[in-house]
């Protein structure tokens, strides 16, 4: 768990996002998506970001590629940085030249995330037109049918529509277009999610082996620890838009240190080993994004809750390159 | 192969949908008063007169006899003849018919061309000034009957600016007026359609994912938003032309046009029955075979549509 | 994602009746709707309070083409008759027989279009055949050839259009039904042992009329500008029996010299259409908030 750690800070930051707050103006409310979300992924990194549903980890990946829904979702503050670039003032041509390229995005839904009146060669095609507008059309189709195959798909079948393949082949194709540029970083956003468990291990397995092929950075989000587990060299924790626990799979997994919240989700696993007779749920909801509370937004749920936990937000605490946001750890390090 | 299958397919599926308007209509005209060989005598007819022309036209036979005999004639594509002028339908109908799908036509070609770039546009820039008027445009189109507008038009494009001649049909000058008299409902149609379909397919995930591939906004829009926001937009197209001629009808009247919507009411009013039945059956095959493009265009546009199941 | 929670987790708590007619009455243009057509029917039900209907038809040589003035608000046409009380009067067969259409259209077209959703199978493949076939024809075809057959009057005009705009109606209620039948919060709403009554009431009703309530009161408006344009061609209504379109019809030659004529009928028919159809698409969007953008 050390080792990993210190690997980590050897590596070049790739991508950093600091203190980012994001909200949606909706006709009835503003919800507040992110609030002081802060992420650090290296060149080459696998990260998984875990959480509930409405915990911000879509807005999150949406914010990077500055895809946020026009006029609703908005930047109120925060920095994120690619590769030394400010990605929040960068010019729109520059997102254009980063987006597809250096970073792509698998989104959750395959079903739905292709263009149902294209054929699926000249979707996965279009990447390379927009992007290396000087390769000549013979060569774009040869790197189309190498990322087919790569896949799992037969180039035989690039001149077919999206609605001729199954789910598990869709979501082949989005990794396809997402890989085909050879990106240094990729989000994946919940890419088994829609799928069958037994699609959902081989989808697993292809992009693991697609990644130490293209040796890309994955931002993996799940509401799967295991998942995570089976995938990723680090873990984030989010909640309620921060992220409340972060460090190496090892050090969070070994169940020594954890937030309540992670605890919380643990619990919520079944564990064959284990005789405890039942899961034990997280009581209560996410906190109100329209209404956030003063103090830690995970207070209300919290075993652990004490007065402090209401009225001040907690502060990361660092062991090594585990953190933990929670007043509880602070607390035990002064003693 | 199989567009011409299916083709051949739709125009034998359209013989059943005729003779079944033909039956409905036909028991419809039958319960209509009067007694047409009066109608076609006039007043001073004498009693023997009219038996001779009521034994003549087999109007004493059973009515299902009647159909039988009137669908055997339309098989060998005889309408019968107009009983107020005594002129052949099919001749009557094709004679006027030119004028009345040159309007319709135009009208749509002109509302479609117009009405879906600004639906687009509107789409896009949604809640901007464009989009704003755009829509107030449309509902002030759609709310205004086709008659008002053409005699509004009528006086002060002819008769206050004589710009354009105000009634008749003897050069394609004379059809401006009347076309976009006609074309005015489906223009508002065709922006509000687009412009729902479009703001519908900009929120769907694959527009998302062309964005995230590094597509340009024109990009996006033209290529991944328009062709799919069009689908539902070419079949509303369909509608419309059958509606257009159906108010070819209002358009005819106000310009004077001497096409089939006139022809129509003149029977109607005058109860030419072979006419109304006539031109109703040929306005009903007319529209088919446009419904059969249409459908036609969507499977070209649109490949989950397969022609042939 | 949290966009949709936020929504749902919404403070009020209102029933699926109460939070349509909620979003219905925020909807600024649709209730501008609502204000202009009940206004519009009460000046027309209350005509006899202040107009006799005598002067509808009363000629007066000597006050012809009078423009509008205090004696006659709407002026006077060229038979010298009262202009405002030929429009008020003409209201009630213009607005009132195209909510007459559309009551009788949307009955018969929800027991044909309900019968060939609730039975399925044979019952709903000959219906639809003959649904299909009357769509076949242009609706103003169809009217106008059962025109031909019923002859003039008010209520023969009527029916003829009601008739031709069942299969418009028929087609809508038994998509509905069909939709509904296999919906899964019907599914749902059977396991937890709710009763067929309150399924239809709760759930059904709902979310199936939406669609059928929309498509009549966008419907309404066409109807509205069908009598008017059957006037006007001199079918249906008959001079002097006064209808919007056939004072417009009648006074087609004045209108460019007395513009008020044409200008005040259609007007009336504007208005009238333009409030129905800002009720309609406030009715959509408060049925279906996914639409509403």
């Amino acid at each position: 768990m050390r080792e990993s750690a210190v690997h980590a800070e050897k590596c070049e930051n790739l991508l950093e996002i600091q203190d980012l707050h994001v909200q949606y103006n909706t006709d009835d409310a503003v919800v507040h998506a992110l609030n002081g979300f802060s992420l650090t992924v290296n060149r080459g990194q696998k990260i998984g970001l875990v959480g509930e549903t409405g915990a911000g980890k879509t807005t999150c990946a949406l914010s990077i590629l500055r895809l946020l829904p026009d006029k609703v979702g908005q930047i109120t503050s925060g920095s994120i940085t690619y590769d030394g670039e400010d990605l929040l003032h960068a010019p729109t041509a520059y997102m254009l030249s980063l987006r597809g390229t250096k970073v792509s995005m698998i989104f959750q839904d395959p079903m739905t995330s292709l263009n149902p009146i294209i054929t699926v060669g000249d979707q996965i095609l279009e990447v390379l037109d927009l992007h290396y507008p000087d390769m000549s059309k013979e060569e774009k189709e040869k790197r189309v049918d190498e990322i087919l195959s790569l896949v799992g798909i037969p180039p035989s079948r690039k001149n077919e529509f999206p609605h001729q393949f199954s789910g598990g082949m869709k979501q082949r194709i989005v990794i396809a277009m997402a890989l085909i540029a050879e990106p240094e970083l990729l989000l994946a956003d919940e890419p088994t999610t829609a799928l069958d468990v037994t699609i959902q291990a081989q989808i697993l397995e292809l992009m693991k082996e697609l990644k130490s092929k293209f040796n890309t950075a994955v931002v993996l989000i799940t509401h799967d620890l295991g998942v995570v587990a089976e995938f990723c060299d680090d873990v984030a924790v989010v909640y309620a838009g921060e992220v409340i626990e972060s460090g190496s799979v090892e050090a969070v997994f070994a169940r020594e240190k954890n937030h309540p919240y992670t605890e919380g989700l643990f619990n919520c696993l079944p564990d064959l080993s284990s005789t405890a007779p039942r899961l034990i749920p997280i009581p209560g909801f996410m906190a109100d994004p329209t209404n956030l509370p003063e103090g830690c937004s995970f207070a209300d749920r919290c075993p652990y809750c004490r007065s402090i936990c209401r009225s001040e937000k907690p502060q990361m605490h660092v062991w090594g390159g585990h953190g933990i946001k929670c007043h509880l750890f602070g607390q035990k390090e002064v003693e | 192969m199989t567009y011409l299958k299916y083709i051949g397919k739709r125009l034998l599926l359209l013989i059943p949908v005729i003779v079944g308007i033909t039956f409905v209509l036909y028991f419809i005209m039958a319960l209509s008063p009067g007694n047409p060989a009066q109608l076609i005598l006039g007043a001073d007819a004498t009693a023997e007169q009219i038996q001779a022309l009521e034994e003549e036209m087999g109007l004493n036979d059973p009515i299902i006899v009647q159909y039988l005999n009137y669908m055997l004639g339309v098989i060998r594509g005889d309408f019968g003849t107009s009983w107020v002028s005594g002129y052949n339908v099919l001749g009557e109908f094709i004679l006027r018919i030119p004028n009345t799908l040159l309007i319709a036509v135009l009208a749509t070609v002109g509302a479609v061309a117009l009405g879906i770039p600004m639906g687009i546009y509107s789409a896009v820039k949604q809640y901007s000034l464009f989009d704003y008027g755009g829509m107030v445009v449309a509902m002030l189109l759609f709310s205004v009957p086709a008659f008002w507008l053409g005699i509004m038009c009528q006086i002060l494009f002819c008769l206050i600016l004589g710009w354009l001649p105000a009634a008749g049909d003897e050069s394609l000058r004379y059809f401006i007026l009347p076309s976009i008299v006609l074309g005015a409902n489906t223009f508002a149609s065709m922006i509000r359609m687009a412009r729902t379909s479009m703001l519908d397919v900009i929120k769907q995930d694959y527009i998302r994912t062309a964005r995230a591939k590094g597509a340009p906004e024109r990009r996006v829009i033209m290529r991944h938003g328009v062709r799919n926001g069009l689908i539902p937009v070419i079949t509303q197209i369909g509608i419309s032309f059958a509606g257009a001629v159906g108010g070819a009808i209002v358009t005819e009247t106000i310009f004077a046009i001497n096409g089939v919507g006139m022809l129509l009411l003149n029977a109607v009013k005058s109860r030419d029955i072979p006419v109304v039945m006539g031109t109703v059956i040929f306005v009903a095959a007319i529209v088919g075979i446009i419904n059969l493009v249409v459908d036609l265009i969507c499977a070209k546009v649109d490949p989950r549509i397969d022609l042939a199941s | 994602m949290s966009k949709r929670n936020a929504k749902s987790t919404a403070p009020h708590e209102r029933s699926a009746w109460g939070l349509i007619l909620f979003r219905f009455q925020k909807n600024k243009l649709a209730m501008l709707g609502v204000v202009i057509l009940a206004a519009m029917a009460l000046v027309i039900l209350l005509a006899p309070l202040y107009v006799s209907y005598d002067r509808v038809s009363a000629l007066d040589v000597l006050n012809k083409f009078v423009t509008p003035c205090k004696e006659f608000p709407f002026g006077t046409d060229e038979l010298g008759r009262d202009l405002f009380a030929r429009v008020i009067y003409g209201g009630r067969i213009s607005l009132f027989g195209g909510i007459a259409t559309i009551v009788i259209a949307f009955s018969i077209g929800c027991i044909i279009g309900g019968a060939a959703g609730y039975f399925g199978g044979k019952v709903d493949t000959v219906l639809m055949r003959m649904i299909d076939m009357l769509m076949a024809i242009p609706s103003a075809l169809l009217a106008m050839a059962i025109i031909t057959a019923l002859g003039n009057g008010i209520w023969k005009l009527i029916i003829a259009l009601a008739i031709s705009e069942i299969p418009r109606f028929a087609r809508v209620v038994r998509a509905s039904i069909l939709t509904l039948r296999n919906q899964e919060y019907v599914e749902a709403a059977k396991c937890y042992g709710s009763s067929s009554l309150q399924i239809i009431m709760r759930h059904i009703l709902p979310n199936g009329i939406g669609p059928i309530i929309v498509s009549a009161t966008l419907m309404l408006g066409q109807t509205i500008i069908s009598i008017s344009s059957m006037g006007f061609l001199g079918l249906g209504v008959e001079s002097p029996t006064p209808e919007w379109g056939t004072i417009i019809s009648e006074n087609k030659i004045n209108i460019r010299y007395y513009p008020h004529l044409g200008l005040i009928p259609g007007a009336c028919i504007m208005l009238a259409v333009m409030a129905v159809n800002f009720i309609g698409d406030g009715l959509r969007d408060a049925f279906d908030p996914r639409t509403k953008n």
